[in-house]
């Protein structure tokens, strides 16, 4: 239905679409996710030219939309969007941001409008506020009614600019629901959402852009559960993640300690789990120290946001050594601690490294 | 009362705020003060030049009006303002913390133009004036014409030859007081006078060429006419081109600065009739310290000085300028020759000579250092004379007599002559030695003749410049000088002088101690006696004007004629003869000056008012043209003529003036040759121009229909501005000015005068019940009416009577119509710029912000002018579509900029949701944007609309009645300011209101919510 | 690292602060054993100003008791509590010392 090849778009000099090619099709759900700032509306926005793509093609059932003489506003009728921010026509009523299109732009009378607009506020559950003035609607009824709009239009295809992203947490489910409707009827729809849960059901296949390209593509079950690239699995899991390098055992620990501490504030993370998270390490340190001054140590602190989760990975390269095996210690006290504080910990080899990741008990 | 008093107060308040804010400006005493000062002059007139030549340095300002002048000198911007005489005394008097620098800065002489080449007419003539100077005919010429009442002229009965060669005076006789033609024929007036003195003197019959003013000089140098006598400043433009007499009559340019701390402190205590008035002057040694007065160089002058080191000194330059000054209490002392005085004495009953003479004037001949021989045997032959009694004989010959023709010289007796005695003289130092029909004359001559004859000499004249004369004698080259030598120590050092022939006092001249007793006196004193006309608020004569207060029309030569001859009253200027009818009745003013012919019908219908006294002033009047259109004046001219001889004139002006007759009879128009554009100010007033039963009627609307109708011509009025007219007519709006335009120079400039068809009558009229002989009616037929009948009056003659409703109705529709059409014109090219304005091509965005700027920078009547004036210049435009141009475009800058912010309020999330939707541009603005921006500057939009209602009032500039212009007609034919003025101000309430509240309706439809509550409630 | 002790009658009540951990545990080790060095045999620790303690200073903690012992001292805690109390209850120590809730408490356990 929809084949975009190439697809370059720059704002003077900032590019902020690279180089993208995707086909949709008809029936399709797609959501569109990915780090803010990489692209994804802007790619949407150029999907119904309210900007204009750069280079590239788009076409549609195969006539190439960028071309000049293409009928672009009738192209549009068929391609509706809806907004991050509604956007509803604030002069008219419920009832009249529904009609204007068909009347005006399919010729339809006003009485055939209303009723099948009427049928859409039905649909989306507003038929009661069809007098009603869009300021007098809540975000998630105004969101609810944008979307009724678009359907006025007997779309081909709705494009969904982030819609939950501008409502009180209350009103998401609200809209949410009212697009799971419209897939289960087969609406082909591409939406750019920040909500994990919904991209997952909703949806037959998943963008995960970044860089300004589509950097991971498939299934939800593939992106959500087995994301082949890192990048992708980061932002799944809303993992966010700190490295340090310790290659003596005159560490700063108190340098190191700040560090997790500045970490845990910006993932707001208890009091309670911060105060175990530096136990943790220093006692998985104090283990460590024998071996600091031949294997460098790779420490790597990762939050999930997602699952909640604190993961400790040690990595040293050398020997095959695990600083965590009994018969190496002095006394088992440190070991005793960990224990207590660690969910799990596993020890591998892989490639000369020994790795021992910890995940943290949830406090 | 109240009202009067607050207003009293606020206007105190202003005062006091103006003249307390700035007190530190530079006190002059002073031009030489003023070399740095801050200068006001008025815009165009001598002063300004006078101010730019004198005071380079200085910061010259110029104001419209001589009150704002004095305004920002009070409040501290201004430390000097230059200013012609009457209206610097007229502001002194007001101003007690102001006053005028005694020395004129400039004088611009009046005097009589002679031939270049003709000097012995020249010097025949200055003689003449020296001697009416110096015996007071002059005086009394100025005092019998240049009158302050409106009681008929005085004119003097001169016996002329009947034969000789007959002396041709140019006179332009619509110059009066100057020249003017009186009901007989006669050309009269000061110069007409004049001009028979001066023929009588020359024992010449007088002819009078009566002609243009700008014909003058080329008749006289063409020699159609010998002399101008005619008012005619010497100016030295024309000088190039004739030579001009010694000037007769002054027109002084003066300083007008602040007074010094003592000066202040002085008048402050006193501030009317002063300290200077109550202590009366008896003796000599109470003069130092005062005021004197004295002539520029005189003698007197000198001796003053000499006398009174402590006196402060004005500097005049005539005689009875002097004696004004002090009876205006102007100046203490007035220090001259007593034989003078005495003439001065005569006329000026409240004026005394103290006896004491403050100085002598010894006259006697001069003789070389070493010459003792001479000097004995001329001090015998005085000492002879003297004792004969023949010195005596020649002084009442030549100085005492007031000779009116030149006495003649004896014979001289050559019988016994052993020599010749070389006698030095400068013959122009009438009477004593001067040049008379080619010869020299006077005292001194004919006392050298009797010389010659006792020492039996031949005494040959040697006429040289004065100066010369001591170094003649020193050199040898005259033996002895009689020329009126003053005896002084200086001299005395380089000459010998004789015996004195001639002894005369320099005395003091004072005011009366006691005012004069005799009616008569009184009587003659007149209007300058304040005492008299102070006791009494009634008006007898125009003579009571003097310290009134006087309305005139501003601008107006009523306005001139006031402030020349009341320089002690105050001048009220008002902008409409309405305005200065009703400040008349509601007592602002005590009376005021206006065209006669006006007066007289308004008092047909108005029983408060009358006229004091007859017609003050003549003025002629006469069609504008333009002044390349020549020959349309031409054809004017002609049908004047036409008829003037066939009665139908004699007719109108029967009908017209004399019967206020209000009938227009029907002149058949002709079509052959096209439209007649007529100006005209429908306002003028009966029985010129006025509206009636909406139609134009009046003597200028008969004469210009009746004019059209020779031309067989289609005739169109063009309704306008009185301001207007003029630029009307040079630009080409209108064809002619029908407006009662009286002839100035002024104009002259600008449009071409038709002849003149009319003489207007300047009338000074009053109260009733303030006139002091009033109407045995008068008092009668005012009884008090009940507010309601007033109202109930009112609105019978202001809207019934000659259905006067339909010219406000009319007024209304055109104030509608322009309002309407101008708002729609100016919101669609004010749609059109905002769009120019917010399009990204510089192309476009560039001009549209010039627009906006320069619009919006410019007043809406400049604009309107401008449209009309220049733009239009030469096409024929309705003046209606040009007020809606302009208008409109004026709103459009407003509207863009209303409309540019409405529009950028819009969220650009509306325009992308309806693009996103499949509209286009164009559609999306037209069905998303514009809705919610009309509702969004609507408000805004509403007000802006209000005031272009109301700016439409200004529309009368270019011709178009609407409201406020029927008013004013409705105004100047019932003199009511009340109920016109209030009905249009609820009128144009009502407008806006209507009109507001349409625009509320669109409010509310555009307005959603409104629409729902609508529909909710039905 | 500060250290404050103060001579009661029968012991040494010595208050620790901040943090007891790998870098802070050496320096108190030396101190207490000055203290020890110096005849005192009686000790009351105060960790009412104590936030933090990790193994390294459980073992300060065990090295003077084992001293102390020896020379027939003895060593009581006071104020143990929070999160210092819970690494001594996941190490086990909170069984092996005699920990009670006020300096006034264990002093008199001490003279007992």
């Amino acid at each position: 239905m929809i084949t975009v090849e190439h697809l370059s778009k720059k704002f003077g000099d900032l590019v902020v679409l690279k180089d993208i090619t995707i086909e949709i099709n008809k029936g399709e759900v797609i959501s569109i996710i990915g780090p803010s700032g990489t692209g994804k509306s802007t790619f949407l926005r150029c999907l119904n030219l309210l900007d204009r793509p750069s280079s590239g093609s788009i076409s549609i059932d195969g006539v190439n939309i960028l071309e000049a003489k293409a009928d672009v506003p009738k192209v549009r009728q068929k391609m509706n969007m809806v907004f991050q921010s509604f956007n509803l026509f604030s002069h008219l009523s419920v009832l009249e941001n529904l009609t204007i299109g068909p009347i005006k732009l399919r010729a339809m009378n006003k009485q055939e409008a209303e009723q099948k607009a009427l049928n859409l506020l039905k649909l989306v559950g507003l038929a009661e506020k069809a007098d009603n003035y869009p300021d007098e609607l809540s975000g998630g009824q105004k969101q609810r009614v944008a979307i009724a709009r678009c359907l006025a239009m007997d779309p081909e295809i709705i494009l969904f600019d982030e819609p939950t992203s501008a409502l009180d947490p209350t009103m998401v489910s609200e809209v949410l629901s009212v697009i799971r409707r419209l897939a289960k009827e087969g609406m082909t729809m591409a939406i750019v959402t920040h909500e994990m849960d919904f991209a997952r059901d909703v949806s037959n296949r998943v963008l995960y852009m970044d860089e300004g390209l589509i950097y991971e593509e498939g299934t939800p079950q593939q992106i959500f559960e087995n994301p082949r690239k890192e990048k992708t699995r980061a932002f799944i899991n809303r993992i966010r993640s700190c490295n340090y390098q310790i290659s003596s055992p005159d560490y700063d620990l108190y340098a190191m300690n700040a560090e997790i501490e500045a970490f845990c504030e910006k993932q707001i993370l208890p009091r309670k789990t911060r105060h175990n998270l530096l136990l943790l390490v220093e006692e998985l340190l104090q283990l460590y120290n024998p071996f600091l001054r031949t294997m460098p140590l790779d420490l790597t602190l990762s939050y999930s946001e997602k699952k909640e989760s604190l993961e400790l990975v040690c990595e040293s390269k050398g020997e095959a050594v695990n600083p965590l095996a009994h018969n190496l210690l002095p006394d088992e006290l440190g070991l005793i601690i960990i224990n207590n504080l660690a969910a799990s910990i596993a020890y591998s080899r892989v490639n000369d490294t020994n790795r021992v990741i910890v995940l943290m008990k949830k406090s | 009362m109240k009202k009067a008093r607050l207003l009293a107060l606020i206007c105190l308040i202003l005062v006091t705020a103006v003249t307390g804010c700035r007190e530190s400006g530079k006190v002059i005493t002073g031009f030489d003060d003023a070399k740095n000062a801050k200068i006001g002059v008025m815009t165009g007139s001598t002063g300004e030049a006078i101010a730019a030549a004198r005071f380079p340095k200085a910061q010259v300002k110029s104001f419209d009006d001589i009150m704002d002048a004095v305004a920002a000198m009070k409040s501290g911007q201004l430390d000097a303002i230059i200013t012609s005489y009457p209206l610097a005394l007229q502001v002194a008097k007001k101003n007690p913390e102001l006053w005028r620098l005694p020395e004129p800065l400039d004088n611009e002489e009046t005097a009589i133009a002679i031939k270049k080449g003709n000097d012995e007419l020249l010097t025949a003539v200055n003689r003449i004036i020296t001697e009416i100077k110096g015996d007071g005919t002059l005086e009394s010429l100025k005092k019998r014409w240049f009158k302050e009442d409106l009681a008929p002229y005085e004119e003097m009965k001169i016996a002329l030859p009947k034969e000789g060669k007959a002396l041709k005076i140019g006179v332009s006789a619509t110059r009066e007081p100057f020249s003017f033609v009186d009901k007989n024929g006669r050309v009269t007036g000061h110069d007409g006078e004049l001009a028979r003195i001066i023929g009588a003197k020359l024992h010449r019959p007088v002819e009078f060429s009566d002609m243009k003013f700008m014909a003058l000089i080329p008749a006289l140098q063409s020699d159609k006419v010998d002399l101008i006598i005619t008012g005619m400043t010497a100016t030295d433009e024309r000088r190039k081109t004739v030579d001009f007499s010694q000037s007769y009559f002054t027109n002084a340019q003066v300083m007008l600065v602040k007074k010094t701390g003592e000066a202040k402190t002085t008048t402050a205590s006193a501030p009317v009739g002063s300290a200077h008035q109550n202590e009366d002057i008896k003796a000599l040694e109470q003069i130092d310290g005062k005021r004197i007065a004295v002539l520029s160089g005189s003698a007197g002058d000198m001796a003053a000085r000499k006398h009174f080191p402590n006196a402060q000194f004005q500097v005049l330059t005539a005689a009875a300028d002097a004696a004004l000054a002090i009876k205006a209490n102007k100046a203490d002392a007035f220090i001259y020759d007593k034989s003078v005085l005495l003439n001065l004495v005569e006329k000026n009953q409240g004026l005394i000579i103290l006896d004491e003479p403050v100085d002598k004037l010894e006259v006697a001949a001069a003789i070389k250092r070493d010459n003792t021989a001479l000097l004995s045997s001329i001090n015998d032959v005085f000492h002879d004379l003297g004792k004969e009694g023949a010195l005596q004989r020649l002084r009442l010959k030549w100085i005492d007599s007031k000779y009116a023709v030149t006495p003649q010289l004896p014979p001289v007796n050559n019988a016994q002559v052993t020599g010749v005695l070389k006698m030095g003289t400068c013959a122009n130092l009438e009477p004593f030695s001067f040049q008379a029909e080619g010869k020299i004359t006077g005292l001194d001559i004919e006392l050298s003749q009797l010389i010659g004859e006792r020492l039996g000499k031949k005494i040959e004249l040697l006429d040289m410049n004065f100066e010369a004369l001591i170094p003649a004698l020193q050199s040898g080259k005259i033996d002895f000088a009689l020329s009126n030598f003053n005896v002084t120590e200086e001299r005395k050092k380089l000459v010998l002088f004789t015996l004195p022939y001639i002894e005369n006092d320099i005395s003091a001249l004072v005011r009366r101690s006691t005012a004069p007793e005799s009616p008569g006196a009184q009587a003659l004193v007149g209007p300058i006696n304040e005492t008299a006309s102070n006791n009494s608020t009634k008006i007898t004569s125009v003579a009571d004007l003097s310290d009134k207060r006087i309305g005139v029309l501003l601008g107006s030569v009523h306005d001139t004629y006031a402030l020349e001859h009341y320089p002690k009253a105050t001048i009220l200027q008002y902008k409409s003869p309405s305005d200065l009818v009703l400040a008349v009745k509601s007592g602002k003013v005590d009376a005021g000056i206006y065209t006669r012919e006006t007066l007289i019908e308004i008092l047909r219908d108005d029983s408060e008012l009358g006229l004091v006294g007859e017609s003050i002033l003549a003025a002629p009047i006469g069609m504008g043209f333009n002044r390349d259109n020549g020959q349309l004046r031409e054809k004017f001219n002609e049908f004047l003529r036409q008829i003037q001889q066939n009665g139908v004139y004699g007719d109108m002006v029967e009908r017209w003036m004399t019967k206020g007759s209000t009938q227009m009879p029907e002149i058949a128009q002709g079509k052959a040759n096209g439209v007649l554009v007529v100006g005209n100010v429908s306002d003028k007033g009966l029985p010129f121009t006025v509206v009636k039963d909406n139609q134009l009627i009046g003597f200028d609307i008969e004469l210009a229909e009746r004019f059209a109708a020779y031309l067989d011509k289609d005739i169109k009025f063009a309704d306008m501005e009185f301001g207007s007219l003029i630029a009307a007519v040079s630009t080409g709006k209108i064809d002619m000015i029908a407006s009662t335009l009286m002839f100035t120079e002024e104009r002259k400039k600008k449009v071409d005068f038709s002849d003149q068809y009319y003489a207007m009558g300047t009338n000074v009229f009053a109260l009733k019940k303030n006139i002091a002989v009033p109407g045995p009616m008068a008092e009668a037929r005012t009884p008090s009416l009940s507010f309601m009948q007033s109202i109930a009056n009112s609105f019978q003659s202001n809207i019934l009577q000659e259905n006067r409703y339909l010219l406000i109705w009319d007024g209304l529709k055109t104030t509608v119509i322009i309002s309407v059409l101008a708002t729609v014109f100016g919101t669609l090219l004010g749609a059109l710029v905002c769009f120019m304005r917010m399009s990204k091509n510089g192309a476009l965005n560039v001009p549209a912000k010039i627009y906006i700027s320069i619009l919006r920078g410019t007043p809406v009547l400049v604009l309107l002018m401008l449209i009309f004036y220049v733009v239009f210049a030469s096409v024929s435009i309705d003046p209606v579509f040009v007020a809606i141009i302009a208008f409109g475009m004026n709103f459009a800058a407003y509207v863009a900029e209303i409309f540019r912010t409405g529009i950028e309020g819009v969220d650009t999330g509306q325009t992308e949701a309806g693009i996103a939707m499949g509209f286009t541009r164009v559609s999306t603005f037209l069905y998303i944007v514009l809705p919610q921006t009309v509702r969004r500057i609507l408000p805004i939009f509403k007000g802006e609309f209000i005031s272009l209602v109301k700016m439409t009032s200004i529309v009368g500039y270019i011709a178009v009645q609407d409201l406020t212009k029927a008013s004013d007609i409705i105004r100047s034919r019932t003199f009511d300011a009340f109920f016109p003025l209030v009905m249009v101000a609820i009128l144009y309430f009502l407008i806006s209101w209507i009109l507001m509240q349409s625009l509320e309706y669109l409010e509310r439809t555009t307005d959603p919510k409104f629409k729902r509550r609508k529909v909710r409630n039905a | 690292m500060d250290m404050q002790t103060r001579k009661e009658t029968n012991a040494t009540v010595v208050t620790i602060n901040g943090r007891l951990d790998a870098v802070t545990a050496p320096e108190y080790e030396k101190k207490l054993n000055e203290l020890i060095a110096g005849a005192e045999a009686g000790f009351v620790v105060d960790f009412d100003q104590l936030d933090y303690i990790s193994s390294a200073g459980l073992r300060v903690l065990l090295a003077t008791a084992k001293k102390l012992k020896g020379k027939g001292g003895q060593i009581r805690f006071a104020n143990v509590k929070g999160p210092v109390k819970e690494v001594f209850d996941i190490s086990g120590f909170g069984s092996i010392f005699q920990m009670e809730d006020s300096v006034e408490a264990a002093l008199a356990k001490i003279s007992a």
